[in-house]
């Protein structure tokens, strides 16, 4: 008999209660979404248990990378001051589900300013000296990273797969002479330098930047491979060529991309995450009848070059229910990519304005143009916009399950 | 001699021996057992006239059943080769998704045993839609739901969350 295969199958005198293999049970469990996941922690011991292993763990990651993300947004702030609110948002099926971080005492100039694995990492808007926090929302245990005593214009936050560690990098601009005296020093350059830390160590580590990376509003830091990405700011730039700076997160080496000078790059552009891989988002202030994204393609040995993905606007879009995402936020609005079918159709679409629907195959992504101006604030169902408040971050919500023990309640 | 009319009168089947747990014979055509990978690894090292399987772990109830889908299978994939080779339309794929639904769509014990039992013949087709049922009749419900549904002892050591 071949059968007797590593299966361990218990059958007991009645059949129902036989046993799944915690392989099935594992199979079963990455095919729900993460709201499913987490109940199904608290069903029983075994289900529980399994769902803390490591091999579950990488299996949900893995599945996690070709998954669509869902939305937590940070609504700190209402028009009116008294209703002070403190919350992170999933966005579900059919609602939202409020992720509370009350114990944390942020006062509202906090922000999600990155996200990676499933964890978000906050920090305030302001200059002052502040802490700043790498927070769960599934089990909501945070680490707090030391304060943050310098005028941070960009955050990157990432994961170093070697070591297993998270990393924060702060980005500013400081000035060769003067570097107390932020005002004053109009004749001189602004110098890029950033303070980089890792999860566990005691203080930042200053990181001199081999260029100037732009650091005007819609700029981020994009965190894909392994690396930090930043825009080479040009008009700095002396060589001319090299067109992107990045940071590996492990060794904490720096390495360009250049264009060949054939190359035809966009005007105005931004860095974005586009679907795993980086691109440049051309002016996407001014939507006309068309947009385009340009992917960037190619190897550090085969050279880098762009791919041009042209995104047709249309006025509507009837009866979809999507997920969404948000790509890359400027001061009038955002980009955000609407992944697969999740949202009730609700107010959201038909307050928008614009929407770009992506014609490569390869992505089956819809990119949709929110203009803050014109959305009511209730419009994405939790409240996303209010004059003051863009805090947004981008989680894949898949992963969430992944990060350690489940405490989480929601609200 | 009914047979001597058809002119593209195949070779008797050749045929294998499934014995469920609680004793019964099911003879079943060679290519439809060989739907299970178990049988098909090593399948070819056993001697012609040995071809009886003891599935200890499988009931007549669900070997029925089980048989019932590789049958189906087999024969639907005939059809739909066939159908390719003729270039002419057929809607088999469909059709076989449909029949798939329909014979999943049964009582919570018994898509146990039909869970249990692909897993251990390692009918991967099967394994997974009924995988996908399971998934799927989770989905959307509480710990409490969920463990009666499939007859889980609740010794949660943590709290179940909130029902909304």
């Amino acid at each position: 008999m071949d059968l007797a295969r590593t299966v361990t199958l218990k059958l007991s005198s009645e059949r129902e209660n036989a046993d799944l293999s915690s392989d099935i049970i594992y199979q079963i469990l990455l095919r729900l979404p993460i709201e499913d996941i987490l109940r199904c922690k608290s069903v029983c011991k075994t289900w529980y248990e399994l769902t803390r292993e490591s091999h579950f763990i990488s299996l949900q990651m893995s599945k996690a990378l070709c998954q669509p993300s869902r939305v937590i947004l940070a609504p700190w702030l209402h028009i009116c001051y008294e209703d002070y609110r403190n919350s992170l948002f999933l966005i579900g099926e059919e609602k939202c589900s409020e992720i509370p971080i009350n114990h944390l005492n942020l006062t509202d100039d906090y922000r999600v300013r990155g996200s990676c694995n499933g964890l978000l990492f906050i920090a305030s808007i302001y200059e002052s000296n502040h802490s700043a926090f790498i927070y769960n929302p599934i089990t909501r245990e945070y680490k707090e990273l030391p304060n943050i005593d310098f005028y941070t214009v960009l955050f990157g936050f990432g994961f170093d797969s070697i070591h297993k560690k998270y990393k924060v990098i702060c980005v500013y601009r400081s000035y060769y002479g003067d570097s107390d005296d932020y005002e004053g020093s109009d004749t001189e350059a602004p110098v890029t330098t950033g303070a980089i830390i890792t999860e566990g160590e005691s203080s930042w580590r200053k990181l001199e930047f081999p260029y100037q990376v732009c650091c005007d509003g819609g700029s981020d830091t994009i965190f894909l491979n392994g690396a930090f990405h930043w825009m080479i700011d040009w008009e700095d730039s002396t060589t001319g060529s090299e067109r992107i700076l990045s940071l590996d997160v492990s060794n904490e080496k720096f390495h360009t991309i250049s264009f060949t000078p054939s190359t035809e790059l966009p005007h105005y552009w931004f860095l974005i995450n586009f679907v795993g891989h980086l691109a440049f988002v051309k002016d996407y202030n001014t939507l006309s009848s068309s947009s385009q994204i340009w992917q960037i393609v190619g190897s550090e040995s085969n050279g880098w070059s762009l791919s041009r993905y042209c995104c047709k606007h249309l006025f509507e879009i009837n009866g979809l229910n999507c997920v969404f995402r948000v790509l890359n936020w400027f001061s009038g609005g955002f980009l955000i990519t609407v992944d697969v079918v999740i949202i009730e159709q609700q107010a959201v679409f038909k307050r928008m304005n614009k929407v770009g629907k992506f014609t490569q195959t390869m992505v089956s992504s819809t990119y949709i143009m929110i203009d803050r101006r014109r959305i009511d604030p209730s419009a994405l169902t939790c409240n996303v916009v209010t004059e003051r408040n863009v805090a947004v971050a981008t989680i894949d919500v898949n992963l969430l399950c992944s990060i350690r023990d489940n405490n989480y309640k929601p609200g | 001699m009914k047979d001597s009319f058809n002119p593209s009168i195949e070779p008797p089947k050749k045929t294998v021996t499934l014995v469920s747990s609680d004793g019964y014979d099911f003879e079943v055509e060679e290519e439809v057992a060989l739907e299970s990978q178990v049988i098909k690894d090593g399948f070819e090292d056993k001697a012609v006239d040995d071809r009886e399987y003891l599935l200890f772990n499988v009931h007549s109830d669900t070997l029925e059943l089980i048989i019932k889908y590789c049958e189906k299978h087999v024969s639907s994939r005939k059809s739909i080769s066939a159908a390719a080779a003729s270039s002419s339309s057929s809607n088999g794929e469909e059709a076989l998704k449909e029949w798939d639904e329909h014979f999943i769509s049964v009582d919570t014990n018994t898509l146990y045993d039909i869970l249990m039992a692909a897993d251990y013949l390692n009918i991967k087709s099967l394994l997974d839609l009924a995988i996908q049922k399971v998934a799927d009749t989770i989905h959307g419900r509480s710990p409490e739901q969920i463990r009666k549904k499939f007859n889980i002892e609740n010794d949660s050591i943590i709290d179940p969350w909130a029902s909304e």
